[in-house]
């Protein structure tokens, strides 16, 4: 045969098998809930991710979640729901609706959380103690959040550090004064002076929250000294519990919103990371996704960090495996 | 009436004035009084401020003076009213939100007049230090001499915000 007979056949077999060539198939992703066979009520949401995009399903529970036309690029899945931790599968290798992807939500996961008084008064007299009722709101916080973290399918439960939460011995260190009125330079010293006491005013694996009078002048302050480890948040005296738990998205790699290289439909003013308003409601799946992939997220605490979102869209598409968008939501905010 | 008038003729003076710039002072001044979040992605906040010192210094005394506005405590109330209801919708379904009997009982134990009246205190105690605080970017003649007289009030509950916006102040010009 003639070598241009020879390659038009090749040619025109090539793009029949490219026409013919199955876009994708139907898959399933079927949901256990910590080992159980059945779940509680509720509902499940889906996130497939691939370079390409991402796809999402929510269904009642107890039913698996189905996508059509998911090709090999789909290599990721995260699902969510209310009182567990998300589940997560990478490298998935898809095999069909009649075969479905086996996923299980663990429970929900405990951040232990130790709030320091370090100077519990906005008018900056440290020697007075926590009143009851500043002591009721710091309660009320963990209370509120964990309602908020639950509610939006974060999977994590803040905790008392070794059943504490709230420990005012703290005052009493010498040089406590010093960051009574907290500027935002201070927060290398205060990291060192800080961990210097294990049990006074620091305790490893925990986040730590110190109560000062005001953090830059103003007592409804918060600002996350992290770097790593040790985790330390220093919040004024006057810090609603949205603002500390703000700051606890940062220890959970969450930078502040608004970015200018993440596009985000809607009003960013009720995401908890906007760092400045009164009216925080919700975290993103996104933002989730990202609690538990990045390696400097303190719930992975990888050092040094290897896997990273990074703080843009045009980051988070260039990973391997890639992030779905920080604004991606499975379930619209509600 | 009068005074809320003066204000606003006041304010609209001053960012005419201003109005060469291309920065809008009256969203720089909200951006200040309302971000609880110290390291932010606008590290040029405090320089966007100074720069238009002259109208931001007018919002902040009156922000100081009048406290928040109506809309913006409506917005705290629909924020408490916000977890009121998820806590609400938990307490009932506990087994949907895998939820303890000391995380129900926690939730329970939480009355929405007492939380809406808590978190309206802090916000606008809160919002009123961050305009002192403010004042103490701003520097003008005006500024300095309402967060004088407030340190020197020793019933004021912000007095001590006052002093160190004072102190910030002095030491920027130093």
């Amino acid at each position: 045969m003639h070598w241009r007979t020879c390659a038009s056949i090749i040619a025109a077999m090539l793009a029949l098998a490219a026409v013919l060539r199955p876009a994708g198939r139907d898959v399933a992703v079927r949901l256990n809930c910590a080992g159980a066979t059945q779940c509680p009520a509720g509902f499940h949401g889906v996130l497939l991710v691939s370079k390409a995009g991402i796809r999402k399903d929510i269904r009642s529970a107890n039913n698996d979640a189905t996508f059509s036309g998911i090709d090999n690029t789909y290599t990721q899945v995260m699902a969510f729901r209310t009182g567990y931790k998300p589940a997560y599968e990478k490298d998935v290798v898809w095999k069909g609706a009649s075969d479905p992807l086996r996923l299980n939500f663990e429970n929900r996961v405990r951040l232990n959380i130790r709030i320091w008084v370090i100077c519990p008064d906005s008018k900056g007299d440290c020697d007075k103690p926590l009143t009851a009722k500043r002591e009721a709101q710091l309660k009320r916080f963990v209370t509120k959040a964990n309602a908020v973290l639950d509610s939006e399918t974060v999977g994590i439960q803040l905790a008392e550090a070794g059943g504490v939460l709230i420990s005012d011995n703290a005052t009493t260190r010498s040089a406590a004064s010093t960051y009574a009125k907290f500027k935002i330079d201070q927060c290398s010293a205060f990291a060192t002076w800080a961990t210097k006491a294990q049990g006074v005013t620091w305790l490893p694996e925990v986040v730590n929250i110190y109560l000062v009078s005001t953090v830059r002048a103003k007592p409804g302050n918060g600002i996350n000294c992290s770097r790593g480890v040790p985790q330390l948040i220093v919040v004024g005296a006057g810090t609603t519990w949205g603002t500390i738990l703000h700051e606890v998205g940062h220890s959970l790699s969450l930078q502040d919103l608004p970015n200018p290289d993440v596009a985000w439909d809607g009003d960013q003013l009720d995401n908890f990371m906007r760092s400045e308003s009164r009216q925080r409601k919700y975290f993103t799946e996104g933002e989730i996704y990202r609690i538990y992939q990045n390696d400097v997220s303190f719930l992975k605490g990888v050092d040094p960090p290897n896997f990273y979102c990074g703080s843009s869209d045009a980051d988070a598409d260039k990973q391997d495996p890639p992030c779905p968008k920080l604004q991606e939501r499975v379930w619209p905010e509600r | 009436m009068a005074r809320a008038l003066a204000a606003v003729l006041a304010v609209g003076l001053a960012m005419a004035a201003g109005c060469g710039r291309r920065v809008n002072a009256i969203e720089l001044a909200k951006d200040w009084l309302m971000r609880t979040c110290t390291v932010g992605e606008r590290a040029g906040l405090d320089d966007e401020i100074r720069a238009n010192a002259a109208v931001i210094e007018l919002l902040f005394i009156d922000a100081f003076t009048k406290g928040p506005s109506d809309d913006e405590r409506r917005e705290v109330i629909q924020s408490v009213e916000h977890v009121w209801t998820l806590m609400q919708l938990q307490v009932a379904e506990p087994e949907v939100y895998n939820l303890s009997q000391a995380e129900i009982d926690a939730m329970k134990s939480i009355s929405l007049s007492e939380e809406k009246t808590w978190e309206l205190e802090l916000f606008e105690y809160n919002y009123r230090a961050a305009a002192l605080a403010g004042l103490g970017i701003t520097g003008g003649p005006a500024g300095k001499n309402l967060l004088a007289s407030t340190a020197a009030d020793s019933d004021s509950p912000f007095n001590s915000v006052a002093t160190e916006a004072l102190a910030s102040n002095a030491s920027r010009q130093r």
